[in-house]
């Protein structure tokens, strides 16, 4: 059995410390953190929650108990936050934070007897409506669940043509984009992993008027499991948006897992892999994906770093952070996407298009992979 | 999943002096525990948990088919007797299959068992469906749901929907015990199997089955605290209890014995109940004493702790101690999280729940 972070952890010691010290408290005072929402392991449980800066730290303001591990978090508009249990999961919660440092839900919802909830949520565009990645739990195949955007209840479900669908994202033509992760599994049991062999990992386009399947791409690599997604900026020329996606291996073999690619790039018509720079071995884990600072940024807890490529897919650079996962992009002076932020094991990565950096302490917090910038 | 090759006795024995009282394992001290491989383990854990547990789960299963045909027989003046019969069966078979599937593995994760002979919660409409189905034999009992099967069907049929003498009901419940028959002696005979497997036999293979088992009982842990008793407490406080969920085996008031079985499996595969760790093959060596044996006393020590606070926190619990139950989740959380954090590395196992599984 490997153990890449004991290797990795000191190349990431000497790179944080000779990354971090001279640089720290000017640009943290100079690039104010945003109000962060993200699923952590505290010391008493798991919580859902909101870090906002304080000094040069990234600490609690805002924390709700919740019952099992939560994985996606989601902004909505009227700054509630929605929260999903990790898959196989049974609980969605809608919350809003307190001034007095807590939290108070709002609404629960919980999947129906023969469902599991697989860990990310988004609203529809008019906000009356909650798309759900899910699992049927008979068939395995994924599922749609559209819930009441009021009640959390469900209204109805569209199959996602493949299994263990994970994020989901809408296009700007009002379309649903929805990794499937593919990897079989036996929900009722965890998250045993049975007949790889039949892994199907797939990327689907959904019509949300009637849950058509407009198109379904896949990678040649079967053991590519497509999982977290992001939309990059639409370029000058006016061409199309392209949707970046954290990878999974799966791959029986050590070597073909540690050296698989994390990030592919769907330009609308392709979807292709793109590789790591030389000498860069990120193995085989993209845990999450946003576009920041101009670039595609993917957190790679197993490679201790967050990998960067440009919209085209070609290589820029790797960020050391231990245990890097949860990354986000945050506006800077009202200009959006300015600011890369990142989520390790004991501390925070801000990266901006300048190249200035900050590492702020992560302070009583184990994160989970997301979390994602409040509006305001 | 690589095993240490050190000799076949690991000398456990100075660090457990150096442990001293504190510790809550009842492994003599001055003992040396010998060294099992993965294939020991696993060999142990068949033999003298899951084939006689699947053994006796089918003996009482048995019972059931039988237990139900005197009910559909009976004649006026006995049928409030026999079903008090079919009930009594049914409550002991249920808490022998509470005890297999426990900690679930093997046969009973390939045959998806309790998909099949457990879904909760049941849904009374499609047991009515399905009686007016009438399936007469296995290959019809195979096109009803499995909502509408297995024991907590059956618990609806006997308990909140009571069947009588000569009733479609009844002959419909007796389809389900004789299906619930069937996964019984199905699975006590793959159990029988495993566990009849001569030392050396496939011995490769019992890495992955032991990290199985170390998955599935951390799971299991999860699964007590969250599924069995928070989350119908939760579900149903929330939102003026519209999505209630009910404990699973409250109509036959079971819901308190399936916990403490479901529990006995957990405690019995987690630590160590006998007084000497017993040759490999010759007895049941938990993950406690399996641990002791690589020599991994530390986290053994831990282990037998925690499980003993969690054994003292489930005594007794039940759906209505709700200061019972908080102490009880809070003991199993603490329990799954030593596992993922200290157990599971020390055995060179991978977590799925935990982070190194992804997302």
């Amino acid at each position: 059995m490997n153990h890449p972070f004991t290797l990795q952890r000191r190349q990431w010691l000497a790179y944080a410390a000779a990354l971090a010290a001279p640089v720290a408290m000017p640009a943290m005072a100079a690039v104010r953190a945003p109000r962060l929402v993200a699923a952590w392991e505290g010391k008493n449980g798991y919580q859902v929650g909101v870090l906002a800066q304080r000094g040069a730290a990234l600490a609690v303001s805002a924390a709700l108990d919740v019952p099992t591990r939560a994985h996606g978090v989601w902004a909505e508009a009227g700054g509630t936050l929605l929260a999903v249990a990790r898959r196989p999961g049974d609980w969605l919660l809608r919350w809003k934070p307190d001034a007095a440092g807590g939290g108070r839900a709002l609404a629960w919802g919980w999947i129906e007897p023969d469902r599991a909830f697989n860990g990310h949520v988004v609203t529809s565009p008019d906000g009356t409506l909650l798309y759900t990645t899910e699992t049927h739990l008979e068939t395995g195949q994924g599922l749609i669940g559209l819930r009441d955007a009021a009640t959390l209840e469900k209204t109805g479900e569209w199959p996602t043509h493949g299994m263990d669908p994970h994020e989901l994202l809408l296009d700007a033509d009002g379309s649903l984009m929805v990794a499937n992760g593919g990897i079989p599994a036996l929900p009722e049991t965890g998250r045993l992993k049975i007949h790889m062999g039949r892994m199907d990992a797939s990327l689907v386009r959904l019509d949300t008027r009637s849950g058509a399947l407009l198109g379904q791409w896949r990678l040649a690599d079967k053991r590519l499991s497509l999982r977290h997604m992001a939309w990059g900026r639409a370029p000058a020329a006016g061409g199309p948006r392209v949707l970046g996606i954290a990878l999974q291996a799966e791959h029986d073999d050590t070597a073909a897992k540690t050296g698989a690619p994390v990030l592919a790039l769907f330009d609308g018509r392709t979807l292709r892999t793109c590789d790591a720079g030389a000498g860069h071995a990120l193995a085989g884990y993209g845990g999450d994906i946003a576009w920041a600072a101009g670039a595609f940024a993917v957190g790679c807890p197993r490679a201790n770093g967050v990998a960067v490529w440009q919209a085209d897919g070609r290589w820029t650079d790797f960020f050391p952070l231990q245990e890097a996962c949860a990354v986000a992009s945050a506006s800077t002076a009202g200009e959006a996407d300015t600011t890369l932020w990142a989520g390790g094991r004991l501390g925070a990565l801000m990266r901006d298009g300048a190249g200035r950096t900050a590492s702020p302490v992560l302070k009583n917090v184990r994160l989970d992979n997301h979390w994602a910038p409040m509006a305001g | 999943m690589k095993t240490p090759r050190s000799p076949w006795k690991a000398l456990a024995g100075i660090a457990l002096l150096a442990c001293g009282a504190a510790c809550a394992q009842t492994v003599a001290p001055n003992v040396a525990v010998p060294f099992y491989t993965a294939g020991d383990f696993m060999r142990g854990v068949y033999r003298f948990w899951y084939a006689p547990q699947a053994a006796a789960f089918a003996e009482q299963a048995g019972g059931l088919p039988t237990a139900i045909s005197a009910v559909c027989d009976a004649d006026a003046g006995a049928a409030t007797a026999k079903l008090e019969q079919a009930r009594e069966r049914w409550k002991s078979s249920a808490l022998a299959w509470d005890r297999l599937s426990g900690v679930q593995v093997g046969p009973l994760v390939q045959r998806r068992s309790a998909r099949q002979i457990d879904f909760t919660p049941t849904r009374p409409e499609l047991i009515k469906r399905a009686i007016q189905t009438a399936p007469q034999d296995a290959t019809a009992m195979e096109s009803i749901g499995t909502p509408a099967r297995g024991l907590p069907a059956l618990e609806w049929l006997l308990w909140s929907q009571p069947i009588a003498p000569a009733t479609p009901a009844c002959r419909y419940a007796l389809q389900v015990a004789a299906d619930i028959q069937r996964e019984a002696d199905t699975l006590a005979k793959a159990f029988g199997e495993l566990a009849e497997r001569p030392p050396g036999q496939a011995e490769e293979s019992q890495g992955p089955a032991m990290s199985e088992l170390i998955n599935q009982w951390t799971g299991a842990l999860e699964r007590l605290r969250w599924a069995e008793m928070e989350k119908p407490r939760l579900a149903g406080s929330a939102q003026g209890g519209r999505n209630a969920a009910a404990y699973a085996r409250g109509a036959s008031g079971q819901t308190a014995a399936r916990w403490a079985a479901q529990w006995q499996a957990l405690r019995t595969l987690g630590a160590s109940q006998a007084a000497e760790a017993p040759r490999p093959g010759a007895g049941l060596a938990p993950i406690e004493t399996y641990l002791r044996g690589l020599g991994r006393n530390e986290p053994a020590d831990l282990l037998a702790q925690s499980v003993g606070k969690a054994d003292k926190a489930l005594q007794n619990v039940s759906p209505a101690s709700k200061a019972g139950m908080t102490a009880a989740g809070r003991s199993l959380a603490e329990l799954k999280k030593l596992t993922e954090a200290e157990i599971a590395p020390a055995l060179e196992v991978s977590i799925g729940f935990s982070d190194a599984d992804g997302d």
